[in-house]
């Protein structure tokens, strides 16, 4: 560009933050809610029991009915309930794809999923919701879009993330000098110490979860590389994707039916082997045929999504190998994806990725609000007032920053207060949290900017206060009686809650009162210039 | 997890002294002297490099270096939020570190 | 009065070349990137699939690295010529891969 290297950075930096700061802030909010997904999940649905069956119990329930309920699937995956992601019994089974004559081709079709009672073997009744895993699905999937719309969008904006993080770190390279620097009550000041502060400190972080991101979606976005190698197409894409996997003892489908051995047993030769509680699931493919394989897989004990596995053959229940071992490439891969999930994580360390995700969502946040503040003395004063394009960004900003967890808190509200039986009810759920953040959108378009966000400040407060009281005359389970039976899920969602309603009181409170001095300031001015001389004034 | 984090929470605290604002902060119009801020630097990278050591020794890397971070990030933001809204609450456990160090460096000043 | 005007055509010239530098940057990168990931999957020393994933996993770096230097070069003619330059270097020894090496 015309000046400096700093300073085409600095533009560089400053746009494409903005073009996808709302998208940003969005992915940011929904996939850090999906870091407590599972307790989400547990809240949105209350009638969940708490398990206690034993794992042969639980296997034994979900091969009678997965044998009852399938024929011919590709794959069966059994959860146990053996530890935080998976608090009940799940089971899901996948279907091949037919082609145009009925025959079942390689690639795979449906698939559905059920949470079922170990002790009766029969699917759990909830009410319909997208829980925490809809939230979850949102933050890389959007919703109303198809997939493939969805995978380029999300995929664009952290392009343009990523390439926002580097050249704001070479705008603002002074900032690892005063690394502890925060000003508060300076205005722009304290807006640019907050941004460069708080991405200072967990630039590790933030730039893990970008790169990484983009690597869940590396496969699309560049779908040349692969094609170079494989050819394109669907067909082709499967072969890559098998030798990928590289999956031993790896088999075609014999089509010819035999018994499945009883994977309860399979399980216990595993537990046997790594120790109690270790057996995160087991998959079966081809099951009822005789060349099925049985995968039983140990928990989650390092970065990578992938991990050691026991591999039976499914009818005779013999162990035919161990396999853990994969390619340096395909490792890094697996170690950058688990990275991202961080489902290994125990409770400290996946706050402390909620934390950090909280802080992301307010580097992109406080960024948006910079852009504004930066430009705000120069666009007050123009005749006419703000462009129309400044009005824009700062409506957007309130609409998102303020109005997405209002949205948001909209979600938990129609869980508890639709009807149990309405049709269609995890769907109108989401609508109702899209209805509300529309709302919120439009809403600043027809106030003044300043009120605006101080009102949508007071609602967000009251919608997430309300939460625990609504929560408490649905379900009869309030905050006492959480703490009561420590129950942590409730009461920390409670308490969570509360937490965030007070912040943005907090932040309703400090900006009706820095309203106030501003007016009192202006009018004080006014006087003054009055009487030094009138021809001053502005 | 824990020794990590109060580790580098020292570091950082001794690295933030050898920044004459943060040092302005905790004793305004005080000057450090070269040899005590070399100190207060090395004591500093050796508590950084120390927090990460025992944690990727506890954890093994890829957990280790993911706590590390988190717990670098965690350590930091306390720092920042007490020199922002009560820097005096950094002096008290500065003072403690400072006063060791200063009993041989700075008297010479 | 007179200086605004010219200010103003400045500004529009400006604009249009912020445009064509951000198209550059997007598409050129991209492409770049691409023939990048496609000559690195063949040069690596490595298993077919996982050439492919670290050629995949190189390719974001490289766009941003791109997308970088389109941005901080001091002419746009430069900015195009580069990754004009980069572009047919990298495309001539794709050639050379598959008139020569075992490249599909």
């Amino acid at each position: 560009m015309k000046n400096g290297f700093r300073q085409s950075m600095a533009w560089l930096h400053t746009w494409t933050g903005l073009v996808v700061g709302w998208v940003l802030f969005f992915v940011f909010v929904t996939g850090n809610l999906g870091r407590f997904d599972t307790e989400i999940d547990r809240w949105m649905k209350p009638e969940l029991p708490a398990e206690t069956a034993t794992l042969a119990q639980s296997i034994d329930a979900a091969q009678q009915r997965l044998q009852e309920k399938t024929t011919g699937s590709a794959l069966w995956t059994i959860w146990p309930a053996t530890n935080r992601d998976y608090p009940n019994l799940r089971i899901r089974s996948e279907d091949y794809r037919l082609d145009a004559q009925g025959e079942p081709t390689n690639l795979r079709g449906n698939r559905a999923e059920e949470i079922l009672d170990p002790e009766t073997a029969a699917p759990v009744q909830t009410r319909a919701t997208g829980g925490g895993q809809l939230l979850y699905k949102m933050h890389y999937a959007l919703h109303y879009l198809p997939r493939n719309v969805s995978d380029w969008l999300i995929g664009i904006c952290s392009m343009f993330m990523l390439v926002a993080i580097i050249s704001g770190v070479i705008t603002h390279k002074k900032i690892f000098a005063d690394f502890f620097t925060f000003r508060p009550n300076k205005g722009q000041r304290s807006w640019l110490d907050l941004h460069a502060m708080l991405a200072t400190i967990t630039l590790p972080f933030f730039l893990m979860i970008t790169y990484s991101g983009l690597v869940f979606f590396v496969l699309t976005l560049f779908p040349g590389i692969v094609a170079s190698n494989y050819g394109s197409g669907e067909q082709q894409r499967e072969v890559f994707n098998e030798e990928m996997a590289a999956k031993e003892f790896r088999i075609e489908r014999a089509n010819s039916p035999a018994n499945l051995t009883r994977l309860s047993a399979l399980a216990d030769i595993a537990e046997k082997r790594w120790g109690e509680g270790s057996v995160r699931l087991i998959e079966v493919s081809d099951p009822g045929d005789a060349h099925a394989r049985v995968r039983v897989v140990h928990q989650l004990d390092d970065t990578s999504r992938t991990n050691q596995e026991l591999i039976f053959d499914g009818a005779s229940g013999a162990l035919l190998g161990e396999q853990h071992a994969e390619s340096q490439a395909r490792g890094f891969y697996d170690h950058l994806l688990g990275l991202h999930r961080g489902l290994f994580a125990d409770w400290i360390l996946r706050w402390l990725y909620f934390i950090s995700g909280w802080i992301g969502a307010i580097i992109i946040g406080s960024g948006l609000v910079l852009w504004v503040v930066k430009r705000a003395p120069k666009q007050l004063k123009q005749e006419g007032g703000p462009d129309i394009g400044h009005r824009l960004v700062e409506s957007l900003n309130v609409g998102t920053i303020a109005g997405l967890p209002i949205a948001i808190a909209a979600y938990f509200w129609a869980n508890r207060l639709l009807p149990i039986d309405l049709a269609g009810r995890g769907n109108w759920e989401a609508n109702a949290m899209f209805i509300v953040w529309l709302a919120a959108l439009l809403y600043p378009v027809f106030r003044p900017i300043k009120r605006a966000w101080i009102e949508q400040f007071w609602i967000a407060s009251a919608a997430l206060l309300l939460l625990p009281v609504i929560n408490a005359l649905t379900t009869g389970r309030h905050l006492l009686h959480s703490l009561q039976v420590q129950d942590w899920i409730f009461a920390g969602f409670d308490l969570t809650a509360i937490t965030a309603g007070l912040l943005f009181a907090y932040g309703a409170i400090k900006l009706s009162r820095r309203e106030e001095v501003v007016a009192v300031n202006k009018r004080d001015k006014k006087v003054h210039a009055q009487l030094d001389s009138p021809a001053q004034t502005i | 997890m824990l020794i990590s984090f109060l580790l580098a929470y020292f570091a950082f605290t001794l690295l933030s002294l050898t920044k004459n604002r943060h040092y302005q902060q905790l004793w305004p119009g005080g000057q450090l002297s070269e040899s005590t801020e070399y100190i207060l630097q090395t004591l500093g990278w050796v508590g950084l490099s120390g927090s990460s050591v025992y944690l990727l020794y506890q954890k093994g890397i890829g957990i280790g270096l993911t706590e590390w971070c988190g717990v670098l990030s965690a350590a930091a933001l306390l720092l920042v939020l007490q020199f922002s809204y009560a820097p005096r609450t950094v002096a008290a456990i500065a003072l403690l570190e400072w006063g060791r160090s200063s009993s041989n460096s700075d008297r010479k000043q | 009065m007179a200086k605004t005007k010219i200010s103003n055509r400045e500004l529009s010239l400006y604009r249009w070349q912020v445009a064509v530098r951000a198209l550059l940057a997007v598409l050129g990168g991209y492409a770049l990137a691409t023939l990048a990931g496609i000559f690195l999957t063949y040069a690596l020393p490595l298993s077919r699939s996982d050439a492919v994933i670290t050629a995949n996993l190189l390719s974001f770096t490289l766009y941003s690295i791109a997308i970088i230097w389109v941005f901080s070069t001091q002419t746009l003619r430069r900015a195009g010529l580069g990754l004009l330059l980069a572009g047919l270097a990298l495309a001539a020894a794709i050639l050379l891969f598959k008139l020569f090496g075992d490249a599909p």
